[in-house]
């Protein structure tokens, strides 16, 4: 008996072990799938000047994300791939309106692992019987996705085809798998796995991709070390570091 | 907001189906394992415990790996009949299978356990084949186990996610079951779609868990 309890006491104190990183200088970044890597880097370029902290990512849909911070997350930086959720959670007062900024801008491309696809259109044949596409309701590239496809008439018959992905990237992993036969995402996704679009949306049917960074705050006032990073999100080296990544800047 | 109706029944059609296919198939397996010693039977064993242990996302890896457009039997499946699983309500289908048949048959072979051997000799001796002893005999004998078995089995199936999510993806209108709707709406922030949804497959659960403790009462009541 009391060896038993001195095996779940072992066990209670390895598990708090684990957890002891809150004395660390920690930063917790969330943000879209689709900037993994522009904020991988990111966030290593800041550390150069920031050399005791460590900047903890965390990467899903924008939607997941914002769910996560209403949910109290611990992210003090917010990178959305779409204003929209960054709206809501000014208006749920997580967010002060003067700490929010466009980040970057994309753009949605047509990729596919099929020769005879070559317009969007073309997704409207019977030869395609999966389209992957980002779940609109919490992923921004899907929620874009279906705009474009209702703007240019098409999802009605597209609609019976959509695999939804539960954030951008799973869309390209689909593809890249052969399971899709066609999918939309952004251009930089596009270009990170070397897969060249075959349309690209443009025009008055092209959805307004902006990403935008936040500063979750709250009750409190957000740290000067999320201020910093905030700010250095805006700055010319980033800037620079997200159009080498295919980017537009804001 | 479309109704909670179409994940609902999409899920009890699954569950479902996957009874059917597991019911003949867990029956024989268990009987099996059960009654017959022969080389090999501990390996069985194993394999029909590992989907038990494995994580769902595993067996979802699995399947995809296996049953994908380019996996080692959905490859050819594709290029030569055009045929694909994957993200269909077959897919959701055989996740169910795959990871609630392993307990039926957990079931049915302890319950097959319970059944005395000399019931079975006796009907042998009186003419009747394997088959109709099993059919007639040991079947009847061990029903209050087998049914116990189903119904879990019918549980776990309905609640079936990770290997869903991975390998039926999370179509609307196709294989959004309960628990996969409930995941998305919490994703989306709809937390009374998602709550209403919570809702029902607890009761459900409820249901299921009472109908196996009252069956477990009443096989022990019988072997008194």
């Amino acid at each position: 008996m009391s060896r038993g309890l001195a095996f779940l006491l072992v066990l209670v104190g390895a598990a708090c072990s684990f957890n002891e990183s809150s004395e660390r200088d920690e930063l917790v970044v969330s943000a879209a799938a689709s900037l993994r890597e522009v904020m991988t880097a990111a966030a290593l370029s800041f550390k150069e000047t920031h050399p005791s902290l460590s900047v903890q990512l965390n990467f899903a849909s924008s939607g997941a994300l914002r769910q996560q911070i209403e949910l109290g997350s611990p992210a003090e930086v917010f990178v959305s791939a779409s204003t929209e959720h960054v709206d809501r959670l000014v208006e749920s007062g997580l967010v002060a309106s003067a700490d929010r900024r466009i980040f970057a801008r994309n753009e949605l491309v047509l990729v596919t692992t099929k020769e005879d696809i070559r317009s969007l259109e073309d997704l409207e044949d019977d030869a395609v019987t999966r389209v992957a596409i980002g779940d609109p309701r919490s992923v921004p590239a899907g929620k874009y996705s279906l705009q474009w496809l209702e703007a240019e008439g098409l999802w009605e018959r597209i609609q019976e085809k959509a695999v939804l992905g539960g954030d951008v990237r799973q869309v390209l992993s689909y593809l890249e798998r052969g399971e899709v036969d066609a999918g939309i995402v952004y251009a930089t996704d596009a270009k990170l796995v070397g897969l060249e679009p075959v349309w690209i949306a443009s025009g008055p049917n092209a959805p307004a991709v902006e990403y935008e960074a936040a500063l979750v705050g709250g009750s409190r006032e957000p740290r000067a070390i999320a201020r910093q990073f905030f700010d250095y999100l805006g700055s010319d080296e980033a800037i620079r570091e997200l159009e080498a990544a295919g980017f537009i800047a804001p | 907001m479309n109704g909670a109706a179409f994940p609902l029944f999409l899920s009890l059609r699954v569950a479902l189906a996957a009874l059917a296919v597991i019911l003949p198939v867990g029956l024989v397996l268990g009987y099996l394992q059960a009654r017959h010693d022969y080389r090999g039977r501990w390996l069985v064993d194993v394999l029909i415990v590992l989907p038990i242990v494995l994580p769902p996302s595993v067996t979802g890896y699995y399947l995809i790996l296996v049953l994908g457009r380019r996996g080692l039997i959905g490859g050819p499946l594709y290029e030569l009949m055009g045929v694909s699983v994957i993200f269909t309500f077959w897919a959701a289908v055989i996740a169910a299978v795959v990871v609630s048949l392993p307990l039926f048959i957990k079931f049915a072979q302890a319950a097959f356990n319970g059944v005395d051997p000399e019931l079975e000799a006796v009907a042998r001796t009186l003419g009747a084949g394997p088959v109709a002893t099993f059919l007639r005999v040991s079947v009847p004998v061990a029903w209050r186990g087998l049914v116990a078995g189903a119904v879990l089995c019918f549980a776990r199936a309905l609640g079936e996610f990770g290997a869903t999510l991975m390998f039926a993806g999370n179509i609307p209108g196709k294989t959004n079951t309960m628990t996969l709707e409930i995941w998305s709406a919490y994703q989306a922030g709809d937390d009374a779609r998602a709550a209403a949804l919570v809702l029902i497959l607890t009761a459900v659960s409820v249901a299921v868990v009472l109908a196996f403790s009252r069956l477990e009462r009443l096989q022990r009541k019988d072997r008194r």
